[in-house]
């Protein structure tokens, strides 16, 4: 692997440039303003105060956990469901294929703040659709954005709607780069679909199903559109994720220092699951 | 099970199909109980009132033009920066990586008004630049292709230089045909994304007639609940859904037209002994 | 394909040839800019009027609107603004968002003072603008005011066979008569009246009940604290839940929100709600929503405060109103300029522009603007403002910067009590608590 380096740093040039712009000035930017109290026009030095005050903060505290739920309840909605549809879909024909990702993929073209509205009629306790079907089991209907569980787990189906076609869309074009001679041999050496699907295809996918299981657990920290229209962070701030908790502190109080104290924190959190989870694959992609 | 998935499938598209229902029905069959699955009255209200009252095909015409923008620049950054990491070691290539990994985790809203104050040092506020360069640098895609990229095996690469091709050569010529797949899906989710985009372009687009789709529509529906006052907010449920409609078919359009690039596959053939 | 490389090295050079000198514009020669937020000078005719005599006087000046988006109840793009320097002369909002940019304390609000005469500022109400004395400095003017009270449906009523006492008999008892009435009826889809607690919006509604049972949230402008954690304000409390043990409201009051109130009180469908007093007979407006099939028929309301428990005397009513402010640019030129427009757009011709429009029942916040209302508006009107008059206003803490976490603080406690998790007792602690802790960050 070891080629002519110079080369390397000419193509590296524009992302990184872009990169540093973008993403590494503001986010010094961002950890300067965390020792200072300030509303961008009025500012004042106050140390560390700000990180001393946010580990005191119930509402911050709390959307830890939150965020944790919604990932614990899309893991398997948004990553297992489809991949183990991609990994059936692997022996059906190109056309069905072709449909189910034309299926899967359609609802996610719709941004979930548009689907929300449609979804607090679904969920409407009284004139929605899921309470009519509850009632027509006999149940008694459930004010479903009333508790935390039953909101997380509203709101987690909606991020579906799109995470599912979004998951199932790479998880099969992955595995449509598995070079065909490498099937052909297991087939050929008798081996059932069910032996393919999960000695040969899973093992390769799996580096892909980690990664995206990384990217959900980070995703949830930052679900933040859909809580503003659906429930606002309650019942009494049980589904505000961080990011939202975050950007109450900032955008409605106007408080950007502790905004970007805490979105520092976050950071560390976030990098922290992230350092765990190379620790467990036993760091064997030291570098990617 | 084939059928389970194909239920599955439509009950997944049931929401959308509610939601352009809704779009044409106007507020009685919007309030209707039982929920009229199928609307007993269609009516174009909603989309008369979007239509009549603002720029739709101006904006429409924006997005497309700063996504198009936006996808030359990030494709062509974010596939040569994954080649160098995937294939070359060079000096700062694990900073660098780390560095993209962590950025995923700095929220965007955190970082937006920071960014605003560069953009408008730069002299950029009122136009699409921004725009386009912000998914310029997306870690998610880097890290993508580096691992699709990875997976090409070596000898393919080192086949084209013994041929000849420079490093450049190499990547646009045998590599990247090799990654349609993936680079199939990272126009879609890029389309998506940035059609879905309303905050950056808010705070970053004054002048009405450069408003993107997404950022139009919205504001037509906020702005319309003001201006008819409270009276007939109901109307708004159709309206809403009409717009969700409306910022829903580029995407669709665009997927239509890309799902083909799904279907090359890997070719295990050109390497030569 | 070196070609594209070379276009990215110059790109990027060129940004950062940009970023380094590319310094804020500096002195304005050509004509000046004024920028306006929450202001739509050139999309609305009203606001258009009011603009017309400050154009004439400064014809070389642009007017620029500022898009702001207040849909989230945040203020992030006037934040980003002031945050890059990029000029922002004024500011229009409602009271509880322009409120905090009033605030000298963190803000740069002009001293209206040193660009309008004395004379002119006597013109106000001082009781409107009273408050916004910030250190001898005048921070910001309050609009034209529109007043909040009760909207009783006397459809409803009638089809309920439930007959309204008159004002000084309105009491808590009527209210819950006329309640149970309706609620007997069974009506499809006709409420007695609503609450919610989804989030903050909507205080017009949940404020005003404070006022009924004489709780006061803050006595004699000592905003140090709040005295809501009282006897009354327990009954306020007790009063919610027991309008939803008893069927009166929706069972899902914890996640509606003032929307859904809204919706329902202009489809005719709630008995009493808290309301802004408009011209809610208007034929138009009653055609009009027929014709889009809101309502099956028109539907006659009247105008009331909000029932008055035992011991208490007269309800006060709300007040709610928009702000202007100018902020301080540091050139006096700008300065004087921006807060001549400001002048402009809430000057007597002006107020009396907009208090006018049809089913308008608006009053102005200066003395000198004179409104004429004709026939059963002028009733509606009139009564409206003698209620005013002689009630007076609650006072919630409007006036202070804090407004909109006030009003913040009580929801999240509305939904523990509407979800069975707090007793009223507790969730009144709790909302004492929250108040308190908003009023401490009060310099």
């Amino acid at each position: 692997m070891t080629k002519r380096s110079s080369v390397a740093y000419l193509f590296v040039a524009p992302a990184v440039t872009f990169f540093l712009l973008f993403t590494v000035a503001p986010t010094f930017m961002v950890g300067y303003l965390s020792f200072f109290k300030t509303n961008y026009v009025v500012s004042r030095f106050v140390g560390f105060s700000n990180y001393a005050r946010l580990l005191q903060d119930r509402a911050f505290i709390q959307s830890i956990g939150n965020s944790l739920l919604f990932a614990l309840f899309g893991l398997p909605m948004r990553l297992l469901l489809p991949l183990w549809m991609a990994l059936r879909a692997y022996a059906y024909s190109e056309r069905m294929r072709n449909m189910m990702r034309f299926g899967f993929y359609i609802p996610a073209l719709t941004s979930p703040l548009v689907l929300a509205s449609v979804w607090l009629f679904i969920f409407d306790y009284r004139r929605g659709i899921v309470s009519w079907l509850i009632g027509l089991i006999g149940l008694k209907p459930v004010v479903w954005f009333g508790s935390q569980l039953p909101a997380i787990f509203a709101m987690t189906l909606l991020l579906s709607v799109g995470g599912i076609g979004a998951a199932f869309l790479l998880f099969t074009a992955v595995l449509q780069s598995v070079p065909r001679t490498t099937i052909d041999a297991a087939w050929i050496d008798g081996a059932s679909w069910w032996q393919i699907r999960w000695r040969v295809l899973f093992p390769i996918i799996l580096p892909w199903v980690l990664f995206m299981t990384l990217y959900l657990l980070i995703a949830s920290f930052q679900i933040i559109e859909i809580i503003w229209r659906m429930t606002s962070g309650g019942p009494y701030n049980s589904t505000a994720t961080m990011l939202y908790n975050i950007y109450e502190t900032g955008f409605v109080r106007s408080a950007y220092g502790m905004a970007s104290a805490k979105s520092l924190v976050m950071m560390l959190v976030l990098l922290g699951i992230a350092m765990v989870k190379h620790r467990l694959e036993g760091g064997e992609d030291r570098f990617i | 099970m084939k059928y389970v998935f194909l239920l599955f499938c439509l009950l997944l598209l049931f929401p959308l199909y509610w939601m352009i229902s809704l779009s044409f029905q106007d507020v009685r069959g919007v309030l209707h109980l039982p929920p009229n699955i199928i609307p007993k009255r269609v009516t174009l209200i909603n989309y008369e009132r979007i239509a009549a009252d603002s720029r739709l095909l101006r904006w429409a015409a924006n997005s497309i033009i700063v996504t198009t923008g936006a996808l030359a620049i990030s494709l062509s950054s974010t596939v040569m920066a994954a080649w160098a990491f995937a294939v070359y070691r060079f000096r700062g290539r694990q900073l660098i990586y780390w560095a993209f990994i962590a950025s995923l985790m700095i929220p965007a809203y955190s970082l937006m008004i920071s960014r605003f104050v560069l953009v408008r040092y730069m002299g950029m506020i009122n136009t699409w630049w921004p725009l386009m360069m912000m998914g310029a640098c997306s870690p998610v895609a880097i890290i993508l292709f580096i691992k699709y990229f990875k997976k090409i095996p070596e000898a393919l690469a080192d086949s084209a230089r013994i041929d000849g091709l420079s490093e450049l050569g190499i990547l646009f010529r045998i590599i990247l045909p090799q990654c349609m797949p993936l680079i199939g899906y990272t126009i879609i989710t890029t389309y998506i994304g940035m059609f879905a985009e309303f905050i950056w372009p808010l705070l970053l687009l004054m002048d009405r007639r450069k408003w993107t789709l997404c950022l139009g529509v919205t504001k037509f529906i906020t702005e319309y609940y003001s201006r008819y006052g409270k009276a007939g907010a109901d109307v708004l449920v159709g309206i809403s859904q009409a717009g969700g409609t409306l910022l829903f078919l580029p995407p669709l359009i665009i997927f239509i037209a890309f799902r083909k690039t799904f279907r090359k596959q890997f070719l295990a053939g050109g390497v030569k002994e | 394909m070196k070609r594209i490389l070379a276009v990215f090295w110059m790109f990027a050079l060129v940004c950062g040839l940009a970023w380094a000198t590319g310094a804020p514009e500096a002195v304005e020669t050509g004509p000046l800019e004024l920028y306006l937020a929450g202001t739509p000078v050139n999309s609305d005719p009203n606001y258009a009027f009011a603009a017309q005599p400050f154009l004439d006087e400064y014809p070389d000046v642009q007017l620029i609107e500022v898009p702001i988006d207040v849909s989230d109840a945040s203020t992030m793009s006037m934040d980003a603004r002031l945050a890059a320097n990029l000029p922002v002369h004024f500011y229009n909002d409602y009271y509880s968002r322009a409120g905090k940019y009033a605030d000298p304390a963190n803000y740069h609000p002009v001293n209206l003072a040193d660009y309008w005469s004395a004379e002119d500022i006597a013109d106000f109400y001082p009781d409107l603008i009273g408050p916004y004395w910030v250190d001898g400095k005048l921070t910001c003017a309050p609009w034209y005011q529109l007043i909040v009270g009760m909207q009783i449906n006397l459809t409803v009523l009638e089809k309920v066979g439930y007959e309204l006492p008159p004002v000084d008999e309105w009491t808590i008892d009527a209210f819950y008569e006329m309640a149970e009435a309706v609620k007997a009826a069974a009506i499809p889809e006709v409420w007695p009246t609503m609450m919610f607690a989804q989030n903050r919006s909507g205080d017009w509604h949940y404020m005003l009940w404070f006022a009924s049972f004489g709780a006061k949230l803050f006595t004699d402008n000592d905003y140090s604290h709040t005295t809501v954690s009282s006897p009354e304000g327990l009954a306020v409390f007790e009063f919610w839940k027991d309008l939803q043990d008893r069927g009166l409201i929706p069972y899902e009051a914890a996640v509606m929100n003032d929307d859904h109130l809204i919706n329902a009180r202009e489809a005719g469908q709630l008995a009493a709600a808290g309301a802004r007093l408009v011209n809610y007979n208007s034929t138009e407006a009653m055609a009009s929503k027929v014709e889009q099939g809101l309502i099956d028929e028109p539907f006659e309301s009247v105008f009331y405060p909000f029932p008055k428990a035992l011991g208490v005397e007269k309800v006060p009513l709300l007040s709610t109103y928009n702000l202007h402010v100018v902020f301080d640019t540091g050139d006096e030129r700008v300065n004087e300029i921006a807060a001549r427009f400001a002048w402009h757009m809430s000057n007597a011709r002006s107020q009396e522009h907009f208090c006018s429009g049809p089913d308008s029942m608006a009053v102005p916040s200066r003395k000198s603007a004179v409104v004429e209302k004709e026939g059963a508006e002028a009733a509606l009107f009139a009564g409206g403002l003698a209620l005013a008059q002689a009630n007076g206003y609650f006072d919630v803490g409007g006036s202070l910067p804090v407004y909109n976490d006030i009003r913040g603080a009580l929801f999240p406690q509305l939904q523990l009590l509407f979800s069975g998790k707090a007793s009223p007792r507790q969730a009144l602690e709790l909302y004492e608590q929250a108040l308190n802790e908003v009023v401490a960050t009060l310099e």
